[in-house]
């Protein structure tokens, strides 16, 4: 009895030595070195950290269904959720402050000298219909790709979400079936106009002169000036990278993975928004910023005043081509 | 103006050929494109 009781104080003894070894142990030494992903301890950002993705095996065809998490998706969230519509309404409301600013300080830029009453004839059929073949896709793009970004907080509270399902709905077909004669039409574009959007020395005296929109100067152009230029190569480069980076959008998983497809959406997002920008700037300009030059892509014909006190170069050309091919005529 | 109009027709036209081009050959529906054969819905 002695001897169990003996065994029994031992055993109690040894217990309570262990509980306090294990008390007295730091707690840092009960955690393992490395953390181990599969724990219940372990955080989700710690997780994160540790593995590029989650991914398991599955028996369906689409193999892309067995990632479970890609911690990449969560900045990419943030990016179309918070940074993108901050990008584009910056773009697009500060363009057009400053488009407001610059019509209430400058007004629109008038033909000094009047309307002359002879024309001459700017852009042809052809470029006039290839010009409104891309503005007009381009218009119904840019407002059904606002709509994506921007359309749930400035749209749905006025149609409800019934109709303004159906709206995206449709504005979603336009945008994916409408990208491909835009695409036709900056190819076009470049095609058509790049003989006379490539940079020459007039172009750098044109940009210090502010264009002539800056102050009453109005420096020499040919065809076309600094500013179109800039406007072609906006057009042609920024118009490619919305095409790529939508192609690859509208054919998911055909060419990317996940991370090509997230970065083809954050090019295609920045590079639209900016794209309307710039557009809306060159509305203003061909419209109510200067006097004379929607005709140019309405009829095709500009005054001959208007003309001169743009591109006077280009109607210098235009005259020296004519006498040449009057001379050139056999007489009647 | 009738460039603008003609230029207005050509997108209609070029849409709705592209429309039909994709959905008669690349398209697929998720029910076909993303399932296993033997799960695949039938009409």
């Amino acid at each position: 009895m002695t001897m169990l009781l003996a065994l029994g104080r031992s055993a109690i003894a040894a217990l309570a030595l262990a509980v306090l070894a294990s008390i007295a142990v730091p707690a840092s030494a009960q955690q393992p070195t490395q953390v181990n992903p599969t724990a219940s301890s372990v955080k989700e950002d710690q997780l994160f950290r540790q593995m590029t993705r989650i991914d398991g095996r599955i028996s369906i065809p689409d193999a892309k269904e067995g990632v479970l998490i890609q911690p990449a998706g969560q900045s990419w969230r943030q990016f179309h959720e918070v940074t993108l519509p901050w990008i584009g309404a910056i773009a697009i409301l500060g363009m057009l402050a400053l488009l407001v600013i610059f019509y209430l300080t400058r007004g629109m830029v008038r033909i000094e000298r009047g309307r002359s009453g002879r024309t001459i004839m700017r852009f042809n059929a052809f470029e006039r219909f290839v010009h409104w073949l891309t503005a007009t896709c381009f218009i119904v793009l840019a407002i059904s790709g606002l709509n994506i970004t921007f359309g749930r907080q400035i749209l749905m509270p006025i149609l409800g979400p019934n109709g303004f399902a159906s709206w995206s709905q449709y504005a979603k077909y336009a945008h994916n079936y409408l990208s491909f004669p835009f695409t036709l039409g900056v190819v076009l574009i470049l095609l058509m106009w790049i003989a006379w959007a490539l940079p020459n020395r007039t172009d750098v005296e044109w940009l210090k002169q502010g264009g002539g929109l800056v102050g009453n100067k109005h420096p020499p152009a040919a065809r076309f000036n600094a500013g179109q230029k800039i406007m072609f190569w906006l057009v042609v480069l920024g118009g490619a990278a919305a095409a790529i980076s939508g192609y690859l959008l509208m054919f998911p998983f055909y060419a990317t993975d996940v991370e090509g497809m997230q970065t083809a959406q954050m090019v295609h997002g920045i590079v639209a928004v900016i794209f309307v920008a710039v557009m809306l700037a060159h509305i203003y300009i061909g419209t109510i910023g200067m006097e004379g030059a929607f005709e140019s892509m309405g009829t095709g014909d500009v005054d001959l005043n208007w003309a001169k006190q743009h591109h006077p170069i280009w109607v210098e050309q235009e005259m020296a081509q004519s006498r040449g091919a009057s001379q050139g005529a056999p007489a009647e | 103006m009738q460039s603008f109009l003609a230029a207005c027709a050509a997108a209609i036209a070029i849409a709705v050929i592209a429309g039909y081009v994709l959905d008669s050959t690349v398209q697929r529906p998720s029910s076909s494109a993303y399932t296993t054969t033997g799960a695949e819905p039938r009409s």
